[in-house]
């Protein structure tokens, strides 16, 4: 089970928004991250994709909004 | 590569020549930028891709002239319009002869661009035209019209309809690096002329298995179960060879063991049909190179098919004019590999001359010694492959593995002596120690591969290491990581053995000369000083 605080999609998330080393992601929401756009949420789907060898339904994608939710959908998964 | 490989492929790229390019697909192209970027690096190049706006594909190719390079992912409805699954299923059904009619446009506009390279991803489509049989006869005109076009095909899974729903972008996470692989090596490839030589390895190429380990019942080249895709490999090589294609073998195994099962006649190729093979531990980019200079052969006519990335890498870096192709780990990945293999050696007519090439070049190359000399220095591959080496002290509980690995062994094996379960009971009762040691790495795990026993009196009484992480540096590791932890070690009990030449190599680099049948002494704080470096490529950790 993903840990809430997996190292990889920490990793993917400060890779694809351009965050600094080390920047705490676990409460990043679409929302209020002016970074992530529809582009880099392209790029953010298709880097979780990568990195954990899924392919993601587009209803999934748009429900992949946050952090958390992005966490919980791996766990559904058995990732 | 995936994602955050890409990334720090691109963050340790120094930089090199520019290449602009042009990155056309109808769909959303964004999501390639990283990966393409990172494929050129790889090449020592900095990719510069420009993208087209979504969906302008078709009248880019419609406004004329190309400006530079450009590489186009093509899609089914890049030629026939009404297939695109994200514009619904028309109405009214399709004409397939009309559609073909406008494919071939679409085509013509492409072939007034000569210089463009083409890939065509052949995506299901969603049914447009009343019935089954109309619908191939679609998929395959678009199919046939690629083919004309020398597109290179893309796997049809790399298409991943729910990220073409999602983004726009035709091609699943998963498949981006695969696919902008391909785009870049279209790019940068200038058509050489056909390969004229393939040097193959052995185990787990030519046949399943390691026949040092599993010896000649063991390995498995027949069409069933493990065999299957060697069998299909050497039926592809033995068509080859009878097409002028001079096949070469080359193991890191000894002679006397390798040759029996290509003598046997009971495999598609038998060792009449390879002007060479070479039996050596030392490098294979320096067998290559000699028999480049035997043949009087360019080295860009040679392709290399090994199942070892660390093989691959070491004649890659060697002797980048050297094809190197990946013997595919599983039998969905073989077709793929099989057409890559083919297209090298891609020929239209077969001549007398050819077919006797090989006895021609038997003749030039008799009493060829294998080279004797040092690979290229793979540290920082190495170090990229993310290893992780799992310690194991095997002094109590289960030591089944440990004690099987010491007595199949042959060739990273100090001294060849076999032991039993008692024996080794009875060293442990005494004081002595079992260790082993296991491999992961990011293409997955090794297994256990290491087992060292140490005797009471701090003398390495066996250690044996399998030949399929051979070149990793796991020996040296393993080593470092036991004396660095404290283990009293004071000596290796060595013996030469008809197979363990890899293991007197390795005497050899420590000690300065091979030592056969003496006791070798081992100055542990020194031994784990020199070869901290080694130790810094993994992941060391105890279990």
């Amino acid at each position: 089970v993903l840990d809430s605080n997996s190292p990889k999609l920490d990793d993917i998330f400060r890779a694809v928004l351009e965050l600094p080393a080390g920047t705490d992601v676990s409460g990043t929401r679409q929302e209020s991250e002016a970074g992530w756009d529809s582009l880099a949420h392209a790029v953010l789907i298709g880097a979780i994709e990568s990195e954990f060898n899924l392919q993601i339904d587009a209803a999934d994608s748009l429900e992949l909004n946050s952090y958390e939710a992005v966490s919980r959908f791996l766990e559904q998964r058995g990732l | 590569v995936n994602y955050l490989e890409a990334r720090r492929l691109i963050a340790g790229f120094a930089g090199g020549p520019e290449l602009p390019f042009l990155f056309a697909l109808s769909g959303t192209a964004d999501p390639f930028r990283l990966y393409v970027e990172a494929a050129a690096a790889k090449r020592g190049l900095s990719a510069r891709p420009r993208f087209l706006p979504f969906n302008t594909l078709h009248q880019h190719l419609m406004a004329g002239e190309s400006e530079g390079p450009e590489a186009y992912l093509l899609l089914p409805w890049d030629f026939v319009p009404e297939t695109d699954w994200r514009s619904g299923v028309p109405t009214e059904r399709l004409d397939v002869a009309e559609a073909i009619g406008h494919a071939e446009q679409v085509a013509e506009a492409l072939r007034r661009r000569p210089g463009a390279r083409l890939l065509y991803l052949p995506a299901p489509v969603p049914p447009i035209t009343g019935h089954a049989e109309s619908q191939l006869a679609l998929t395959r005109g678009l199919d046939a019209i690629a083919a004309r076009l020398g597109a290179r095909s893309v796997p049809a899974e790399s298409f991943s309809l729910g990220t073409y729903f999602g983004s726009g972008c035709p091609v699943g996470g998963a498949r981006l690096g695969q696919v902008a692989e391909m785009a870049i090596d279209a790019l940068t490839r200038t058509n050489p002329p056909p390969s004229k030589v393939l040097v193959t390895d052995l185990d787990n190429t030519l046949w399943a298995g390691v026949i040092a380990e599993d010896g000649p019942d063991g390995i498995r080249y027949r069409s069933e179960g493990a065999g299957y895709r060697h069998y299909v490999y050497q039926g592809l090589l033995a068509r080859l060879r009878r097409e002028g294609v001079l096949l070469a073998a080359v193991s890191r195994n000894d002679a006397s063991v390798i040759l029996p099962p290509l003598r046997a006649g009971q495999m598609p190729l038998g060792e009449a049909d390879f002007v060479a093979v070479v039996a050596s531990y030392h490098a294979k980019s320096a067998q290559i190179r000699q028999l480049s200079t035997q043949f009087n052969l360019g080295l860009d006519a040679f392709v290399f098919v090994d199942d070892n990335p660390v093989e691959l890498e070491e004649v890659g870096q060697t002797l980048p004019l050297v094809r190197t192709l990946a013997f595919p780990k599983h039998d969905e990945d073989l077709p793929a590999f099989l057409d890559r293999l083919a297209a090298c050696f891609d020929r239209r007519e077969v001549t007398g001359e050819d077919r006797n090439r090989t006895e021609l070049y038997r003749r030039r190359l008799e009493g060829m010694a294998p080279a004797e000399v040092k690979g290229a220095d793979l540290t920082r591959f190495l170090a990229d492959l993310q290893m992780r080496l799992v310690l194991h002290d095997r002094s109590e509980g289960d030591r089944t593995r440990a004690v099987q690995l010491i007595n199949k062994t042959n060739q990273f094996n100090a001294n060849g002596r076999r032991w039993t379960e008692e024996e080794v009971t009875g060293v442990l009762e005494r004081g002595g120690r079992l260790f082993g040691a296991s491999l992961a790495d990011r293409s997955g795990s090794h297994g256990e591969i290491v087992s060292c026993l140490v005797g009471p009196d701090g003398i390495i009484e066996a250690f044996v290491m399998s030949c399929r992480v051979f070149q990793r540096r796991v020996e040296y590791a393993f080593l470092a990581a036991l004396a660095g932890r404290g283990t009293p070690l004071v000596a290796l009990r060595h013996a030469r053995t008809e197979r363990n030449e890899p293991f007197a190599q390795f005497v050899e680099s420590e000690a300065g000369s091979d030592q056969d049948g003496e006791l070798v002494p081992i100055d542990a704080p020194a031994f784990a000083a020199s070869h901290d470096v080694d130790l810094r490529l993994f992941e060391v950790t105890w279990d």
